[in-house]
């Protein structure tokens, strides 16, 4: 048994990205565009540096390290949508990561922008991110096999045991699937970009307001019209805005 | 029904014993009225007033004093109208004559003013006619407490009543207004007072390019008088919202039902039988008959606002408003929150109005301000109240700056920008340095407000943010989690897969557990099977001992399971006292002990034979 989960842990813990030498050559001149952004940063350009994260982004690829530190900059810029919008995608990569959650709270305590406060479950689910998550199925999946198949093979007297185990390990596989399946649904969520955007009562210009929505605040999409989404904000308030207005905070692969 | 009614009284009253007497000699009286003498009988016709409006009503009697049953022959006026609303018959003693009288209630409508006589009603009493007199009647126009409604031109064209149809809807709205103007709407729903009618759904909107508000389910219900018909009118106060440019026919429709009487006849007289109202509602004379009724198509004209001369600070916000500015408190520290109350008031379009733009300045911090609309009672104009928290941070600062709201104004064409005058303050440095509150998220000032967090102006959010990360960490290209990797499906797919493998062998022995029977079936079948190779093979070495002794050892083992007792300890006499003498199997353990004891040898055919019988007696086996 012991030796099974020295197994399993490496397993685990290995990295299934194989570098090469053009990928490290890509990652060298994105390090160095992140220190030029960084040093920008340093010296009160954020414009410049803003522009230096966005182009790694899009050349490179993102890291919670560069969503932060553009965070940071759009936030010195005091567009506050886009800098909640950079620290709750970092959140995704590192949830545990206390600048990034520290200073997404700090901006939105600041701009009167509050979040109701998290459940219990919510805050142990937020403890891990999805891929953990992810990894911990796989391994209770691989328990279970392995425990089942120790019922079947050893002696009678043992069965017992090892179904146990593997019911433990069924328990822990639905709690793991279940933290998946949250954390999922909870990344569909989009963001006020744009300062003074109204709530339309029909997908038009043109078209009476209900209401306006502070920039930063969260919404859910739930279907479009034209260049318009349907949207949920945070109060149960419903109508249409501008998809200019908002940005997802999962954006789609290979469109970041 | 009246004496009916009289009837049931003097039951209830405790005249039983005397009615017991009286009831049948009424019943002969009322038989036999008929036989009065003609000389006894009067004739007259009371009209309640001399003079009435077209709204009113007068009440005519037409009394026959002498007879309990009479005909009576209305001459029709032109102009007036009569309705019968009921009839009584009375019966008197007096000196021990009975006597009976009958009273027919008419109520007359004027249909326009004028001076009318009712002519001599003429009553058919036993064969002779007499006739009352001739009653002169004055009608005026409306009274000047009641104001009749006048149909509009465009309104007057009734094409619902051109139909035959007997209710109409009308709307009420001008035909031209601005985009996101609200505009006035009146829908009256009208249905004749002779009808009874329900509404089964609110007046809906058949048309696009505008939106209508909620209607109230509760309508104002009206009497009206159009045309010379008296209407029970319904009606509903909306708005209309045009949303984009154009010109936009539209409708309005109503779902009801008429409820309209049915007029039966008796097959012999030819009239009425239960012409009293009371039977024509308690037998449901009524025919239902649902209606869709629609207001003529009208278009609103939907104008673009203009983009000339419009204010840099312009919402969206039309209609008629004014401004008004407060401050509290104007007396303050340093760093002390003051609350800015900014009320618009006026008619318009409210949920475009916002609040006026706080200017940006380095001296105070402004926080986003929160409005809440009330609209005012028995008006049509509102007002929306917002809140804004401005923090202030120079000492310099003397006064709130003039505020200013601009609007369009539909009826003057143009955009009017209201503005509010300064408001001074007194600043004073802070004594004690304590910290200043903070505002609520929704941007109004706390209730609650925090002793504890100072108010954070631009600079010091920029100062307190965490500082940059020097490492820029493992780059990705994509969100895409985990699971949506096909290595990791394949993974979890595989996993699946055995794990159903692992159930289905796990189901299987526990299965096979609960049986043994079964287990053991299937021992001795494989047993059996390995058993005849070798009984083959010695047949075919025509090795007799052989042969023999694994012809023991497999019935011992057969048995051995079937009985479950050790295979070893099975003998003859086992076997005999539990078989039988006759029993093949005996006879092959016989052979074979003979054979292991004896030096007994078999023919060829003899071990066919055996062998045969052994396949088959084993196989029978329970």
């Amino acid at each position: 048994m012991k030796s099974l989960f020295v197994l399993l842990v490496l397993l685990c813990s290995f990295d299934f990205s194989f570098s090469s030498p053009a990928v490290a050559f890509a990652n060298d001149t994105a390090s160095i565009s992140f220190q030029q952004g960084t040093a920008a940063y340093s010296r009160g350009d954020y414009d410049e540096a803003i522009r230096i994260f966005e182009k790694i982004i899009s050349t490179h690829g993102f890291s919670a390290s560069v969503l932060y530190n553009l965070g940071n900059s759009y936030a010195q810029s005091n567009k506050i949508g886009k800098a909640i919008l950079s620290y709750e995608r970092a959140r995704i990569l590192a949830p545990g990561n206390p600048d990034i959650t520290g200073n997404l709270q700090y901006i939105r305590k600041a701009h009167g922008i509050f979040e109701a406060e998290p459940s219990l479950a919510s805050r142990c689910i937020s403890r891990l991110t999805i891929d953990g998550w992810s990894i911990l199925v796989a391994i209770f999946f691989t328990l279970i096999c392995i425990s089942l198949a120790a019922a079947l093979l050893r002696k009678k007297n043992e069965m017992k045991r090892w179904i146990f185990i593997a019911l433990g390990c069924l328990i822990l596989l639905v709690f793991s699937t279940v933290a998946s399946i949250i954390s999922y649904t909870s990344r569909q969520v989009f963001i006020v970009t744009m300062p003074k955007t109204r709530i339309l009562l029909s997908p038009f210009s043109t078209s009476a307001s209900i209401g306006s929505i502070q920039e930063g605040r969260q919404l859910q999409v739930k279907k479009s019209h034209a260049d318009y989404y349907y949207v949920i904000d945070e109060t149960g308030r419903s109508g249409w805005i501008p998809q200019s207005a908002i940005e997802a905070i999962i954006v789609q692969p290979d469109s970041p | 029904m009246r004496a009916f009614q009289n009837l049931f009284a003097l039951l209830k009253s405790g005249y039983l014993p005397a009615l017991q007497i009286l009831f049948p000699l009424a019943l002969l009286i009322m038989v036999t009225q008929g036989t009065c003498h003609a000389a006894d009988i009067t004739v007259t016709a009371t009209l309640n007033r001399a003079s009435m409006s077209v709204e009113e009503t007068a009440e005519m009697v037409v009394t026959v004093n002498g007879s309990g049953s009479a005909e009576l022959n209305m001459a029709e006026v032109d102009g007036l109208g009569f309705t019968q609303r009921g009839h009584s018959r009375q019966l008197q003693f007096i000196n021990g004559t009975a006597s009976a009288s009958l009273s027919i209630t008419y109520l007359i409508q004027a249909m326009k003013p004028g001076s009318y006589v009712i002519p001599a009603v003429t009553v058919e009493v036993e064969g002779k006619k007499l006739q009352t007199e001739a009653i002169p009647l004055e009608v005026t126009s409306s009274s000047p407490q009641q104001q009749e409604s006048t149909p509009s031109p465009s309104s007057l064209d009734l094409p619902g009543e051109k139909d035959g149809q007997k209710a109409f809807l009308r709307a009420e709205v001008q035909n031209q207004s601005y985009v996101g103007e609200r505009v006035p709407l009146q829908i009256k729903a009208y249905f004749p007072q002779h009808v009874q009618a329900s509404v089964n759904t609110l007046p809906g909107l058949l048309g696009s390019g505008f939106v209508m508000e909620q209607l109230d389910s509760r309508p104002r219900q009206t009497t009206e008088r159009l045309n010379g018909t008296a209407y029970n009118a319904l009606s509903w106060n909306t708005h209309l919202t045009g949303i984009k440019e154009g010109q936009f026919p539209f409708q309005l429709q109503l779902d009801a039902t008429l409820l309209i009487r049915q007029k039966t006849k008796s097959p012999f007289t030819g009239q009425d039988p239960f012409a009293d109202d009371f039977f024509t509602h308690f037998l449901g004379g009524f025919e239902r008959k649902p209606i869709k009724i629609n207001t003529p198509e009208t278009t609103l004209e939907i104008l673009p606002l203009p983009t000339e001369n419009q204010p840099e600070d312009f919402s969206g916000a039309i209609g008629d408003f004014t401004l008004q500015v407060k401050a509290s408190p104007t007396f303050i520290e340093i760093g002390q929150p003051l609350s800015i109350t900014m009320i618009v008031e006026g008619t318009g379009n409210f949920d475009r109005v916002e609040a006026p733009i706080f200017p940006n300045h380095p001296g105070w911090k402004s926080y986003s301000p929160a409005g809440q609309y009330t609209p005012i009672e028995e008006s049509r104009k509102g007002r929306k109240v917002f809140e804004q928290a401005v923090v202030i941070n120079d000492k310099a600062i003397s006064h709130i700056p003039q505020l200013s709201f601009s609007y369009f104004d539909p009826l003057k064409k143009q955009y009017v920008t209201r503005f509010s005058t300064p408001i001074p303050l007194e600043i004073k440095a802070p004594v004690n340095q304590s910290p200043a509150p903070q505002p609520t998220a929704a941007g109004g000032l706390s209730e609650k407000i925090s002793k504890t967090d100072p108010p954070k102006t631009e600079e010091s959010i920029k100062k307190d943010l965490a500082p940059l990360h020097p490492e820029i960490g493992k780059l990705s290209r994509t969100f895409a989690p985990l699971f949506v990797h096909p290595w990791f499906q394949a993974f979890v797919i595989c996993c699946g897969l055995f794990l159903f493998l692992l159930l289905g062998l796990l189901i299987r022995n526990r299965r096979l557990n609960l049986h043994p029977a079964e287990i053991r079936k299937k021992q001795r079948r494989q047993l059996l099977t390995q058993a005849s190779k070798e009984l083959e093979q010695a047949i075919a070495a025509g090795d007799s001992s052989t042969f023999l002794a694994r012809c023991r050892s497999v019935i011992q083992q057969q048995l051995g399971l079937c009985w479950q007792v050790p295979p070893e300890t099975i003998t003859l006499a086992d076997l005999t006292a539990r078989l039988g003498k006759k029993s093949a199997l005996v006879e092959i353990f016989a052979a074979a002990e003979k054979g292991a004891y004896a030096g007994y040898e078999l023919s060829a055919d003899t071990m066919r034979q055996f062998a045969d019988t052994l396949n088959k007696e084993c196989g029978q086996l329970p």
